[in-house]
């Protein structure tokens, strides 16, 4: 069987309509253990223009308590982190707002991850190392979903 | 920012080198596999697909011997990984 899972297309749950109720006061939440993975992710964000409102937590626990607060556009999802990881965040963030787009980047490339992530909810899933269109192709899945372009003021 | 990210992930290689060393001379897998998971994702996103490539099946064979503690681990458990650990901290121009 090819458990290769590098090129899987941006695919998942079809998302939201987030700009109903709710007010967005973050563009993109990065939730990873790994600081310099963090720092990746912002960069290629930023690389792609606009004046993005991104926020940063460094694991499950904090990126759930500030979730709310936020209500961020994107969320993208490490999955093995210490504590809470990445599938118990999306499945808690899910039990909240079933329409918020919640994506998964992760080095966990076995299909059992993507398939539980899917199954969970997920809106999208990027296997690292990635480059850097695949996170562009998740920004724009959520505007064909949302009709809002994050990189747009 | 890539560029510094890619610096300092150099720099870190010897320490990265040595706790994963220690991990496995323990036998602490749930710490040596944390340890190859993030070189396998940041690896290959800063340059280095080498290490990407011999980070995938050795993270599996570390989640296997977390799941099941009794198996004997491979004798030269990790090898590769830690030579292309030395050889990436000698390539100052990766791809």
């Amino acid at each position: 069987m090819n458990t290769d899972t590098s090129e899987i297309p941006v695919i998942g749950t079809p998302g939201p309509q987030p700009e109903a109720a709710w007010p967005h006061r973050c563009d993109v939440l990065i939730v990873d253990d790994t600081g310099a993975s963090r720092e990746l992710l912002a960069a290629i964000l930023r690389s792609f223009g606009g004046n993005l409102k991104l926020h940063e937590c460094r694991n499950g626990t904090e990126a759930l308590a500030q979730w709310p607060q936020l209500n961020p556009r994107i969320t993208l999802l490490d999955i093995d982190m210490p504590g809470m990881d990445g599938l118990a965040v999306l499945k808690s963030i899910r039990f909240q707002r079933a329409d918020a787009f919640v994506a998964m980047v992760s080095a966990g490339s076995a299909i059992q991850n993507v398939r539980t992530a899917l199954s969970l909810g997920a809106s999208g899933y990027v296997v690292k190392p990635y480059k850097s269109q695949r996170i562009l192709d998740l920004v724009h899945k959520y505007r064909s979903v949302s009709g809002v372009d994050i990189f747009k003021p | 920012v890539v560029d510094r990210l890619r610096t300092d992930f150099r720099a870190d290689l010897p320490d990265t080198a040595a706790l994963l060393r220690d991990a496995l001379a323990s036998a602490d897998w749930p710490q040596a596999r944390h340890i190859v998971h993030r070189i396998k994702g940041l690896g290959g996103s800063l340059g280095w697909p080498e290490l990407t490539r011999i980070a995938t099946p050795l993270e599996q064979q570390l989640g296997a011997l977390q799941d099941d503690p009794l198996h004997p681990p491979d004798r030269d458990l990790g090898g590769p990984l830690l030579a292309a650990l030395d050889a990436a901290l000698l390539d100052e121009d990766p791809a």
